[in-house]
């Protein structure tokens, strides 16, 4: 269930306000969601993609490739890890014996294991992640690359998808109710700063994504529709009013003809959240307790069962973070994947068997509704660990060769893509970036070089064919 | 077991799942489980106090990692916790009790923004008099796995101080470090025997976690498992019979699960036999049940299974 008040008070449309704040569509809400709706209707560029929705799962603070999909047996004890290989579904493909149930489901998803960016700094290094582009991130000590932020892989998906389509098998809400590009998880940092390239850059912020956040003892919440609970009610017509006047000269400056037609926005995402079948996308308390389970009951699976949701109610774009910040909890995050000490610890203690559970459900649950080929799951963090041990038991960033894992959405499953060396320090055959994974989900979404150029997106990486 | 014998069990297990809602019959191997907190939050390293009434572990709240006590007889609710480390932005976990009950030793996360520096800290039970024992290594060091020997003289533990996972002792307030293991692979998680004659601990160094068994002095270093899944947690029951410890070895559904084995190699057993994860396995005090971290219930709480 959506939550975010507490209070039970009716409004004069007959929603209560308990309601009304828990789906959230007040205030910020008011003022750039309906832009966000009115925006994309002007600009928007349907196309005949071969996929209907994303998944990212963002596994922010960088996880040990050695430790997860490329391990190093017979490197020396200082670089291997204290755990083996186990046998998959595919011969001649081993993954670390922590991820039993991935092992068992190999020939659903692929594997990367020559990934490499120029960055081992987590905000830079996100940032390239999430736009393929070090332009205009900003590092631990706040200097900033030059460039544009370019807009993230969601937000260029966004705005070239449109309007949800308007059919499809979702039973969860009504097509064409939410937006474009949504995010499970809080906003990304790297320390107390938020890292730059989890939003629209030039695109504008309209193109950011919608947030969600998910924590096991409150439910589903969207955080930045928060509203003091001491606002009345009856105080939004009054914004709305507002925002009509604001927004009227603005209209005539710009797009005067087409806005005209878009009168229905504001009343769109006024009532986005509080409609019977969208709202219904978020109430997680509605799905069985076995696929609750099966997805793990802590905030990453739950949140990874969201994200099906939307992919069932046709959102094109989902992003899932692991967590908002790098760090894990005994480092005052909130269970990120940045183990410079404890790394061994804590992957087995909680990372391994988490990652494990969701990612197998997500996989396994998209593949059984039938949804699994029209949508592109990507695991995936800002770089690897250092393969040798540092002296904390703990590994240290390593952006020089990493991993990622596709699935679906046309992804060819068995196989392994690109190697490392010896020790997993460097690319050996077929290095990649994340460049190279944005622009190939552009292409299995449909985005166009031409399109990006025609938005003045300078095209970033290659197609990975060997995916497909 | 014949039928009467386990319908009779099954019938006392319903009805205290009936009367208690926390109680029940293992469906296979007749142990009983019981299901000591409710709340979910992700808890680790419960520790009996050796008097039994109470059990130390670690809670997750709110983003912050604490250490809290409760009575085993309790509701298990947060409500009947004792916070006996203030839950603030350093994390503090893994207590291990004196054997007279009296004081706790445990990790503290002293934080540098949002780096951190592992400590070992001891405070009295009740969470007052709490200070650093184990003075800083001339590095930065991570120290982590504090378990009291049972005459209450020394403590082992394992630090990176030497620029790799070892085992470590020390007496008891924190002085007189001697290192105990060396080798490049990863050892920790050092348990007494009752005696305080030997030390068993998770190793790297057979190529994968296993649980190994040493002299206290760090000699006769020999295996006690040998299997390719993970074993690891090692915690030697007072009585000086078994060793549980946590173990991958039936994880092809990615459970673990806990074990017991006896300290001589035979009569392996696993405990727990649930697809869930359960691990972080406690010994009472005498011997007689294990409590132990599980998601059976779909989050994180603590249960006890009787042997």
């Amino acid at each position: 269930m959506l939550r975010i008040g507490r209070t039970s008070q009716r409004c004069c449309q007959g929603t209560s306000r308990r309601e009304f704040l828990q789906a959230g569509a007040l205030g910020v809400l008011g003022l750039t969601w309906a832009d966000l709706l009115r925006l994309r209707a002007l600009g928007a560029a349907v196309s005949d993609s071969p996929i209907r929705s994303v998944v990212v799962l963002w596994l922010w603070g960088g996880p040990s490739h050695l430790d997860t999909f490329d391990m190093k047996p017979a490197a020396p004890d200082e670089y291997r890890g204290p755990w083996t290989p186990t046998r998959t579904s595919v011969p001649g493909i081993h993954i670390c014996e922590l991820l039993p149930r991935l092992a068992k489901i190999t020939h659903k998803y692929s594997i990367i294991r020559s990934l490499h960016c120029s960055s081992n700094d987590h905000g830079v290094a996100g940032t390239i992640g999430l736009t393929g582009s070090m332009a205009g991130s900003v590092n631990l000590g706040g200097g900033v690359a030059a460039g544009a932020v370019r807009p993230c892989t969601g937000s260029i998906v966004a705005r070239f998808r449109g309007p949800a389509p308007t059919t499809g098998s979702s039973s969860v809400a009504a097509p064409g109710r939410l937006p474009n590009f949504m995010v499970v998880g809080g906003r990304l940092h790297q320390g107390k700063k938020p890292i730059t390239g989890e939003g629209g850059g030039k695109l504008g912020a309209v193109y950011d994504p919608f947030r969600l956040e998910y924590d096991p003892d409150d439910g589903a919440k969207a955080p930045s529709l928060a509203l003091a609970e001491e606002l009345p009610v009856a105080r939004l017509e009054d914004r709305r009013s507002l925002l009509r006047s604001i927004d009227a000269a603005e209209r005539r400056l710009d797009e005067r003809q087409a806005v005209r037609s878009l009168g229905g926005f504001y009343d769109q995402a006024f009532s986005l959240l509080t409609a019977g079948p969208a709202k219904k996308v978020f109430n997680l308390s509605s799905e069985p307790d076995a696929v609750r389970d099966r997805y793990g009951r802590f905030r990453f699976g739950q949140s990874c069962l969201l994200a099906r949701r939307l992919v069932e109610a046709a959102v094109p774009f989902v992003q899932v973070n692991w967590s908002a910040h790098v760090e894990a909890e005994e480092d005052s995050g909130d269970g990120g994947w940045d183990m410079h000490y404890r790394n061994f610890e804590v992957l087995q203690d909680r990372h391994l068997w988490m990652l494990d559970q969701t990612l197998t459900a997500l996989i396994d649950d998209l593949d059984s509704r039938g949804l699994l080929s029209s949508t592109l799951i990507l695991a995936m963090g800002e770089f690897g660990r250092t393969p040798k041990i540092n002296p904390h038991a703990g590994r240290d960033h390593w952006e020089k060769c990493y991993s990622a894992l596709l699935a679906g959405g046309g992804v060819a499953g068995g196989r392994v893509i690109g190697s490392s060396d010896a020790l997993g320090q460097h690319p050996l055959e077929r290095p990649l970036t994340p460049a190279d994974v944005g622009a190939t989900i552009l292409d299995r979404v449909g985005v166009s070089v031409a399109q990006l150029q025609q938005f003045d997106v300078q095209p970033e990486g290659n197609v990975i064919h060997e995916l497909f | 077991m014949d039928r009467v014998p386990r319908l009779l069990i099954l019938t006392a297990g319903l009805c205290s799942l009936a009367i208690f809602n926390v109680a029940s019959i293992h469906p296979f191997n007749g142990s009983t489980v019981q299901r000591l907190t409710t709340d979910g939050n992700q808890k680790q390293h419960p520790a009996w106090s050796p008097d039994g009434k109470l059990i130390a572990f670690t809670v997750y709240l709110k983003g912050k990692v604490g250490l809290v006590q409760m009575s085993p007889g309790a509701s298990g609710e947060p409500s009947d916790w004792k916070h006996i480390t203030p839950l603030d932005e350093n994390p503090e976990y893994e207590p291990s009790w004196s054997p007279d009950g009296k004081r706790i030793v445990f990790v503290h996360v002293s934080l540098s923004g949002t780096d951190g520096q592992l400590e070992i800290h001891a405070m009295n039970a009740d969470g007052s008099d709490s200070k650093r024992i184990v003075a800083p290594a001339k590095r930065p060091a991570q120290d982590e796995h504090p378990s009291w020997s049972p005459d209450g003289k020394t403590i082992a533990f394992t630090t990176t101080r030497d620029g790799n996972q070892e085992i470590y002792l020390c007496d008891a307030d924190g002085s007189n470090l001697r290192r105990i293991t060396t080798h490049n692979g990863i050892d920790s998680h050092p348990t007494w025997s009752p005696d305080g004659k030997q030390i068993a601990f998770t190793s790297s160094r057979f190529g994968n976690m296993e649980i190994c068994v040493m002299a206290a002095d760090g000699s006769n270093i020999g295996r006690l498992t040998n299997h390719p899944a993970m074993d690891y947690q090692p915690r030697w029951s007072p009585d000086g019979k078994w060793i549980a410890f946590t173990s991958t070895r039936d994880g092809e559904s990615g459970s673990y699960e806990i074990y017991i084995i006896r300290t001589d190699g035979t009569g392996l057993r696993n405990l727990t036999e649930h697809p869930a994860i359960d691990k972080d396995p406690a010994w009472s005090p005498d011997s007689s049940r294990v409590t132990f971290v599980s998601s059976r219930d779909g989050r994180s709480d603590l249960y006890s299974i009787d042997l």
